[in-house]
């Protein structure tokens, strides 16, 4: 499962802050986010909506837009800043080292040019090619992701296409410059199940052909046991906990984590159905009106005195595996003490 | 198994059944030209029996454009069917008039997978969920306040709603104000349209938490309607499988889950994906997407995208049959030649 394993990760953000800045006051969307993607590897980003995901990933696009703003922190890919590349010198990165795809194919692609126009734009954009060679990529690469009669295809329309075949082409478009790097935005929420196992697995058999490193965001703790190495659970702009995906999927730290989980039926023959889910109480917060202390507080069922006076640091508690929780923290200090005595 | 006996085994559940159902069809016309004349269909529901049987949760489950809501819409009546009857309370209500289907609607309800568009922006909370108070003459003024505030208090929303208006509240708190609505008439039978789908994880199950919880408290009968087979599996006693406006696999939702006989029904479940760390068995890739239901598929319409299609799946339709492997009460009906 390993990719190339050459030194160091191959993206590597440290302190990423992104906020939005709005009439009300000032958004913090992504809060002081540091993560590691090595080479070949996928990291999931699991949390809920208005949890800072998809502006972590637009944020290393250089993709927000107004009113947001990155305000501090580094993304080292390959070992340059992107955060300090010139705006011509980031165009160069973009679809071409790294690559994203969205969540609702029908948005992201141009209604007015043909899917074969748009997948040879950013191949004539990053290489020396020349139209035919570009087209012929575009076909090579229509046919890659499982687009029957790819000759055909290139001069359709987006309309013309099922939702399975746009993510498809989203797909082929997001790879014709074969990145080391690909953001996968929710790529597979807006499909049916047996299409979206078909684009997991499509993506899954392309990472190991071409070596990608993969950032996989979603809400799907199931997605993200079959297709991730690593996960990163974020809540209301900050990672609350983080680990590989066997690991907190066997024994999930964070009350958070916890919840999610436990909110998705879990279904075994002896289990009787109509029992209640362990649901988690209240709703996501508005950023705006963040709680004092731990973010996830007035949620938690474990909030102790402590959660309300200060926000609680994101501590390895056990060899790679990361939680902000202090009760999480205490226990684990209780327990080294009784091993001590 | 012949029709014959279907017919007879379903005449037996029909006694207990709440709602039934009987070669329903509903077709869509599509107009084109210049005098807009019907130039094909959209066969949505092409001829469906089923029995809802009183005080169970029915799911129904199938990928998108499988005409699975439409099926629960012309139910409803909220469509008009183009073929078949609907039974409720053993009275055929295919034909009512205005006046005695609204007698018949305070008995039957629905909510929505929406919660964003199915409120009205315009309406104060009161008026979402009393309307229907109302309407039916079953309070007024102060007393349908009154209604209203205990209807909230039942699905956990807080007293000072009532005044408030839709845009002050989040998805999953507009999703209980649309199940007070539903509840504001105290029905027995409520098609709850994928009510889930479009909320995040954790306000799922607080609503499916809810749910349960109702249909114990006022003993409803739920048909419900998902994409999602973990969260059907979970509320339901019975699933019923459809593909392309068809019932392809019905039976106890624990043999559905467990012991699927209906290829397509296999393949969903083995494209769910489930968060364990176990490794889990060969996932089965479906080729394809669903077809059009403007110009289904000869035969079986599931034989194009089928790993089992033999020449008989090209040829001949098959019709639903209970299959020999059923026992006692515990039916198992399936529409394959090859299981």
């Amino acid at each position: 499962m390993n990719g190339g394993g050459t030194n160091g990760p191959l993206l590597e953000v440290n302190n990423l802050k992104t906020s939005f800045f709005v009439r009300e006051g000032v958004i913090p969307a992504v809060d002081d986010v540091s993560f590691q993607v090595e080479r070949g590897r996928v990291l999931g980003v699991v949390g809920e909506s208005g949890c800072g995901k998809s502006v972590t990933a637009l944020s290393l696009m250089r993709l927000v837009s107004f009113p947001g703003r990155i305000v501090g922190g580094e993304a080292l890919y390959d070992g340059r800043d992107l955060f300090r590349l010139p705006e011509w010198e980031m165009r160069r990165v973009r679809g071409n080292s790294i690559s994203m795809i969205f969540q609702e194919p029908m948005t992201s692609l141009n209604p007015v040019f043909s899917i074969g126009n748009q997948i040879m734009e950013s191949v004539l954009f990053h290489e020396r090619v020349s139209k035919a060679e570009a087209r012929s990529r575009a076909i090579d690469m229509l046919r890659l992701v499982g687009i029957p009669a790819p000759e055909k295809r290139i001069h359709e329309y987006p309309h013309q296409l099922s939702g399975g075949m746009r993510q498809r082409v989203m797909i082929a478009m997001a790879l014709s410059c074969e990145p080391g790097f690909l953001i996968a935005d929710e790529p597979t929420t807006a499909l049916d199940v047996t299409i979206q196992a078909q684009i997991l697995d499509l993506i899954g058999s392309l990472r190991e052909r071409l070596g990608m490193a993969i950032l996989f965001i979603t809400h799907d703790f199931g997605v993200i046991a079959e297709n991730a190495h690593d996960v990163m659970v974020m809540y209301a702009g900050k990672v609350v906990e983080r680990a590989g995906t066997a690991r907190i999927l066997e024994n999930p730290l964070h009350p958070y984590t916890r919840g999610l989980i436990g909110s998705i039926p879990h279904i075994t023959q002896e289990s009787r159905g109509k029992t209640p889910l362990h649901a988690i109480q209240g709703s996501v917060p508005i950023l705006l009106e963040l709680p004092q202390g731990c973010r996830f507080r007035d949620r938690c069922e474990e909030a102790f005195g402590r959660c309300t006076g200060a926000v609680p640091e994101l501590v390895e508690i056990e060899p790679g595996h990361a939680v902000r929780c202090f009760k999480r923290q205490e226990e684990m200090e209780a327990g080294m003490r009784g091993r001590q005595a | 198994m012949t029709d014959a006996d279907v017919r007879q085994a379903e005449a037996a559940v029909a006694g207990d059944s709440l709602v039934r159902i009987d070669n329903l069809v509903k077709h869509f016309p599509i107009k084109g030209g210049v005098f807009s004349r019907e130039v094909a269909k959209v066969q949505a529901v092409g001829g469906v029996s089923l029995a809802i049987r009183s005080g169970e949760t029915l799911g129904l489950v199938g990928e998108s454009g499988c005409g699975k809501s439409t099926l629960g819409r012309t139910i409803l009546r909220l469509w008009e069917p183009t073929e078949g009857r609907i039974y409720f309370q053993n009275q055929d209500i295919t034909d009512y008039g205005a006046d005695r289907m609204r007698r018949v609607r305070r008995e039957m309800q629905i909510i929505f997978q929406d919660p964003y568009a199915s409120l009205n922006p315009r309406m104060t909370v009161e008026q979402i969920v009393g309307g229907s108070l109302s309407v039916h003459g079953i309070a007024r003024g102060s007393r349908r306040r009154g209604r209203v505030v205990e209807l909230l208090e039942t699905v956990g929303i807080r007293e000072d709603a009532v005044d408030r208006y839709p845009y002050e509240f989040s998805g999953g708190q507009r999703q209980r104000i649309g199940i007070a609505r539903a509840l504001a008439v105290l029905p027995k039978f409520i098609v709850a349209d994928e009510p889930v789908s479009s909320l995040d994880v954790s306000i799922q199950a607080q609503i499916i938490n809810l749910l349960i919880s109702l249909q114990e408290q006022f003993h409803l009968t739920f048909l419900f309607i998902a994409h999602d087979l973990r969260v059907v599996e979970h509320v339901s006693d019975r699933i019923a499988v459809m593909y392309l406006g068809k019932i392809v696999e019905l039976s106890e939702s624990k043999t559905i889950y467990f012991s699927p006989l209906h290829p397509y029904t296999q393949a969903l479940l083995s494209a769910l994906p489930i968060p364990e760390a176990t490794q889990r068995k060969e996932r089965i890739i479906l080729k394809g997407d669903v077809p059009s239901p403007i110009n289904p598929p000869s035969g079986c319409y599931f034989h194009p995208r089928c790993w089992k299609a033999t020449d008989v799946c090209r040829e001949r339709f098959p019709e639903v049959r209970l299959h020999p492997s059923s026992k006692g009460g515990a039916e198992h009906y399936v529409a394959c030649h090859n299981v």
